[in-house]
């Protein structure tokens, strides 16, 4: 992948669109971006030091080693307290790249331009599309023009239109100019930040892009922020994890991530790992001096606890890989309870609608469904049958497949219940019940077979707080309304507890389990005491290996650094 | 009449210029034209091979290079085995990978040994002079400059001061030049190498008192015996006279810690008076006292300089206090009071050339020919310099040659750890061998040091025919006695299978099986197989690691790169990188501060 070049994408998020962000970032970023911008000179000097709202240029300043004027300073009015999001939604605070606000240490807007949302870039957006930008009062008689972007401090914020050459559309716009190094990317970055115009956007993007930038590839700006040192691997998984975040339990997990959460919790693991280290190979290349040897249970405890808490990161965090940025939707159910058949509904609906976004970062295409600017991943199990499998199942399948539906069930952000209104008891089983751990909502099938009136009642006096919507696959009654529902259960917060605990990509998961696995040889070497120390330290390394992998980065083997700290050596 | 012409001239005799001397004389001494083409200079030829600190060679990760030199070819494990006065296989109770034989020495029959076989070889004439510059023609050595006026014309120069480089000794608060104790210092080639565009630094290493051995009470010492059944260092050397001479155990009180605390105003390391940075895995009595100061007692190692002199080395109480302090400190430990001291201990202060600055072939990067091999790289130890000098003398000899050059990876040997570590990371302390700086210790281990060194050396030209005839029988053996292993069962299980029970010998197996007790082996081919099938598990997935890194040291990074040219690198990893030029991703991979994403950019702009 090149890194030289000038990249242009749309990375304002999909779904609701109130606003959206184009980025650019490479060498020629200004001289492509003044091709379709024009500054408002009337309200310059109103808004240069006013005009950022909290979703500002959406770059993060973390883990710098030059110092960032933002991170210390402080924020003119009261700044969100760690792990708190932007107040819009998730959609707003998702923009490709990394969400302003994800860490305490990143302050919502640049300093000197105040907090106070913009009037310009929110509430005063214009409700339409002017073809003749004279004939709205904002922009009569602007004296505005031809723009020089390099003439701009870095930090800069105007307003202004974007007025594609030839289109004849203008539409209000605030550019966004950082200057490399001091961008997510350290490359020139221009952001303009507009109403979410989908005619216009396109259009902006192929004049950039006639100008001798190139539409970006999936993730290229995080792989940039990367390549240049900005963030470590870990964190741009969490951003690409960001960038599809469905809901504000998803964002708030990946924010952990970002966060630094995970490195953290592994880098305090290793540092122990390399202590434990350190005093086995003591015990190897100084055994000719005057030093107390660790005793080898003591070892082979302290390798122990190391891994139970591996094991324990492991299973409290929750997959990133099981969402991956979505909402993973798992419709339970007994047999034939018409699940697979509302799933299918539902998808058909959805592809009618679904247009992916250049510049978004969906990775890949999955059975997907956008619904109310969420994306949900539909997950369809096996039935549930309160009876479990027979002893007339000789190869068990069954239980295998309902051991699936239990683990997917654990997994679920949100389970849709799915009732067979003409095939009674409507009531699901206890059973059942017990394994849906998530929030939940509740679809009637086959209404055109049977009526199902009773079924709210019998949730509300279970007292089981989850919306009851009757449908029919068939006539496609109900199906908007489930929808609905569904994006009901997400905002209203009800997904937010599952975003608990340290998130985990498919590959830090595998890491984690390599680290483990050597912690797990480790032990039992490590009670046999002089004989295999050399084979205690070989699984050590190993783990700190599979450690450091997560970062990015080769965990801290300073071993000899870390003996003649504690050790008094030298004969 | 002061011009003489050589091939090589290696500068400085001592455990780096041997080694580099004697292999490059062996190697180039071979053509028709007569007289030397191989110099030593050095400033005095009675101390050449001079041990300046403690009797003792080998010891834990340097008795796997004494090995490592010994089936390359080189010379130290001869002259070792030669002269010891006892054998000790440090961990013998561990693992085979961090087993290491140590030596003690007599001091002066080792030095008359090496200068005997110097005086021996063919094709190599020792001058005693003082070198004083290098001269060069274009970006090559041309010459070495002596401070008599003598000019030593030279196609190549391999330059081992040791600690002689503007060398500056310290005892209290008395300072003086030299290069150690008795011996001038070399106090004009460190700017004679400035000129030529090096970089130099400073270190600090110090060494006890020498007492004498018939003032010392040895029944309030613990005696440290050596070995019944000695491992020597080299493989198919003859056995000499059983080395039957003890060490002894004594420790430091209370009382002298408080002493040394009351005097450290008169201690150079703690007025000021030493600047430079002195082994953290050595350090000076006084140090140990500062930093650890609610230790009671430090142990003392009495070792005993040879069979015929009453000189004894206190190891473990390096200081550089004054003298007065220094007979007190020693008359205060149990045992030594009425000990009679030969030569006070002291520090020393010398120049050094930061070693990123020299390539994987011990060649400086600023001029061709030029080659630094022991102390000068930062090093300490005999063992260390003596493994350089001898990888210099074979490249300065091969590039004479036109042949490649031998770089060992850190796969094949400690050597190969030691040389990569140097050029890669550089280092502010002088560097010392461990063997947990080899990340493939299983398989580096001294008793396979022969197996993995010896097809190098003989490539080389350096192993005779005997210790390759000796290696291939060996290697014979090995084959043979693993096919065997494999093909008798006992209960259904070959004998490999068995023999991999934590709880089963050779011996045990060999107690219930007829074959095997039949078998006519000899002890280092036997030791081979059971080690081999004992590990066998650990050493596949060593090899798979080998094999995992290789891919990233197979990724060449061309010489010449212009690192201003590669955008997006960091700044610091774009100096580092420039600096360090790594010949490869895995080198780079090395280089401290160089993380995961400066390495994707290098490969992407590579790729381009």
């Amino acid at each position: 992948m090149n890194l030289d070049d000038t990249i242009v994408a749309i990375s304002s998020p999909a779904g609701r669109g109130e606003r959206a962000v184009l980025r650019v970032s490479g060498p020629h970023a200004l001289a492509v971006a003044e091709r379709v911008f024009r500054e408002d000179r009337l309200i310059r000097q109103h808004c240069e030091f006013q005009s950022t709202s909290p979703e500002g240029a959406s770059f993060l300043a973390q883990g710098e080693d030059e110092v960032e004027p933002w991170v210390s300073a402080p924020p003119a009015e009261p700044s969100p307290g760690r792990g708190a999001l932007p107040n819009d939604g998730p959609t707003e605070a998702s923009a490709q790249g990394a969400p302003m606000g994800l860490d305490s240490h990143i302050s919502y807007a640049y300093p000197g331009f105040g907090l106070r949302p913009s009037p310009w870039a929110k509430k005063d957006a214009p409700a339409g599309l002017t073809a003749n930008p004279a004939s709205t009062g904002l922009t009569a008689n602007p004296p505005s023009g031809a723009v020089v972007l390099s003439d701009w401090p870095t930090f800069t914020a105007r307003p202004g239109r974007l007025e594609p050459p030839g289109s004849g559309l203008s539409v209000p716009a605030v550019a966004y100019l950082m200057r490399e190094p001091r961008s997510y990317t350290r490359q020139d970055v221009v952001e303009f930040h507009v109403g979410a115009w989908p005619a216009l956007l396109p259009l902006v993007v192929g004049e950039i892009v006639a100008a001798g930038a190139r539409p970006a590839e999936p993730g290229e700006f995080t792989f940039r922020a990367m390549m240049s040192g900005r963030l470590d691997l870990a964190q741009a998984e969490a951003v690409m994890a960001v960038i599809g975040a469905a809901s504000r339990a998803t964002l708030r997990a990946a924010s952990d991530l970002l966060g630094g959460h995970l490195s953290r919790e592994v880098g305090r693991l290793a540092a122990e790992i390399r202590d434990v280290l350190a005093l086995v190979e003591v015990g190897l290349d100084f055994s000719d001096q005057d030093i107390e040897i660790a005793p080898p249970a003591e070892l082979s405890r302290r390798i122990a606890a190391v891994r139970a808490a591996l094991a324990h990161l492991g299973r409290s965090a929750r997959g990133l890989e099981t969402f991956d940025g979505q909402v993973r939707l798992v419709l339970a159910g007994r047999p034939n309870a018409g699940k697979s058949s509302l799933f299918n509904r539902l998808l058909q609906a959805d592809r009618a609608i679904v247009s992916p976004v250049a510049g978004t970062t969906r990775d890949e295409l999955r059975a997907s469904l956008r619904a109310g600017g969420l994306t949900f991943t539909l997950c369809d199990v096996a039935g549930i049958d309160e009876n479990g499998a027979g002893p007339g199942d000789p190869l068990d399948i069954g239980a295998k497949a309902r051991a699936r539906a239990v683990e997917a069930l654990a997994g679920a952000d949100l389970v849709l219940l799915v009732i067979d209104a003409s095939a009674p008891p409507l009531e699901p089983s206890d059973e059942l019940l017990a394994l849906v751990t998530s929030p939940m909502v509740v679809a009637v099938t086959k209404s055109d077979l049977a009526p199902a009136d009773g079924v709210p009642a019998w949730f509300a006096s279970r007292g089981v707080d989850a919306e009851v919507v009757v449908t029919s696959a068939v006539t496609g009654e109900g199906i908007e309304a489930l929808r609905a529902a569904l994006v009901r259960a997400v905002e209203g917060g009800a997904v937010d507890r599952q975003a608990a605990g340290p998130v985990l990509t498919a590959r830090h998961r595998a890491a984690l389990e390599r680290a483990a696995g050597a912690l797990a040889r480790a032990a039992p070497l490590a009670e046999r005491g002089d004989e295999a120390g050399e084979l205690v330290a070989m699984e050590l390394r190993e783990s700190l290996e599979a450690l450091g992998a997560i970062v990015g980065d080769r965990a801290d083997t300073d071993v000899l650094g870390a003996i003649f700290s504690q050790f008094c050596i030298g004969k | 009449m002061n011009e003489d012409a050589f091939d090589i001239v290696v500068v400085g005799g001592g455990h780096a210029g041997c080694e580099a001397a004697l292999a490059a004389a062996r190697l180039v001494g071979s053509s028709t034209r007569l007289g030397a083409r191989v110099a030593l200079v050095t400033i005095r030829a009675d101390t050449i091979a001079q041990m300046s600190c403690n009797p003792a060679i080998g010891g834990l990760a340097k008795g796997q290079m004494v090995r490592e030199i010994d089936a390359l070819g080189g010379q130290m494990a001869r002259t070792t085995d030669a002269t010891a006065l006892q054998y000790r296989l440090l961990n013998r109770s561990k693992g085979p990978a961090v087993r290491s034989p140590r030596a003690q020495c007599d001091r002066h029959a080792y030095a008359r040994a090496m200068q005997e076989t110097l005086r021996g070889q063919t094709g190599l004439e020792i001058i005693e002079d003082v070198a004083c510059d290098i001269e060069t023609a274009g970006d090559r050595v041309a010459a070495v400059r002596c401070e008599s006026g003598r000019r030593l014309a030279t196609r190549a120069a391999i330059v081992t001061t040791g600690t002689f480089l503007r060398g500056v000794l310290h005892v209290g608060t008395k300072m003086w030049p030299g290069g150690r104790i008795g011996e001038p210092a070399a106090e004009n080639l460190s700017a004679g190498l400035a000129r030529l565009g090096l970089v130099l630094g400073r270190l600090k290493t110090g060494t006890p008192p020498r007492v004498d051995g018939r003032t010392l009470d040895y029944a309030h010492m613990q005696e440290q015996p050596p070995d019944p059944d000695p491992v020597r260092f080299s493989f198919g050397w003859p056995d000499g006279p059983f080395p039957n001479v003890s060490c002894w155990i004594t420790e430091t009180t209370p009382e002298v810690h408080e002493l040394i605390r009351a005097n450290l105003d008169r201690a150079p390391l703690y007025t000021g008076q030493i600047r430079s940075t002195g082994p953290r895995y050595c350090p000076s009595l006084e140090t140990k006292i500062v930093r650890f100061a609610d230790r009671r007692r430090h142990q003392v190692f009495l070792e005993p300089e040879g069979r015929d002199t009453p000189v004894v080395y206190c190891n473990g109480l390096s200081t550089s206090l004054p003298e007065d302090v220094q007979d007190r400190v020693v008359h205060g430990i149990p045992g030594m009071e009425r000990a009679a001291i030969l030569r006070y201990g002291y520090a020393i202060e010398y120049d050094f050339v930061p070693p990123t600055q020299i390539q994987p072939t011990l060649e400086t990067k600023a001029v061709r020919g030029l080659y630094l091999a022991g102390q000068i790289n930062g090093t300490s130890g005999y063992e260390e310099a003596a493994g350089q000098g001898l990888l210099a003398g074979i490249n300065a000899a091969r590039a004479l040659q036109g042949r490649p050059p031998i770089v060992l990876g850190r796969d094949q040997a400690y050597l190969g750890v030691l040389v990569d570590d140097l050029v890669t990371k550089g280092t502010e302390e002088p560097y010392r061998m461990f063997t947990s700086l080899a990340e493939y210790r299983l398989v580096l281990r001294h008793d396979n040091a022969d197996r993995r060194l010896t097809p190098v050396g003989r490539e080389v030209g350096l192993v005779a025919d005997e210790a390759w005839r000796r290696l291939e029988a060996k290697e014979r053996e090995i084959a043979e006695t693993r096919a065997l292993l494999r093909r008798v069962r006992v209960e259904g299980r070959t004998l490999e299978d068995l023999l991999r029970r934590p709880d089963v010998t050779w011996e045990s197996l060999a107690a219930d099986v007829p074959d095997l007790a039949a078998l006519v082996i000899s002890p280092e081919a036997r030791e081979q197989v059971v080690i081999e099938a004992k590990y066998a598990g650990y050493l596949v997935r060593q090899s798979a690691q080998i094999e995992r890194a290789r891919k990233m040291e197979d990724r060449l990074i061309p010489p010449e790169l212009d690192y201003a040219a590669v955008t997006h690198l960091r700044t610091e990893a774009r100096e580092k990188l420039a600096r360090v030029r790594p010949r490869s991703m895995g080198q780079a991979a090395r280089i401290a501060g160089i993380g995961p994403s400066d390495l994707a950019v290098l490969m992407i702009h590579l790729k381009r």
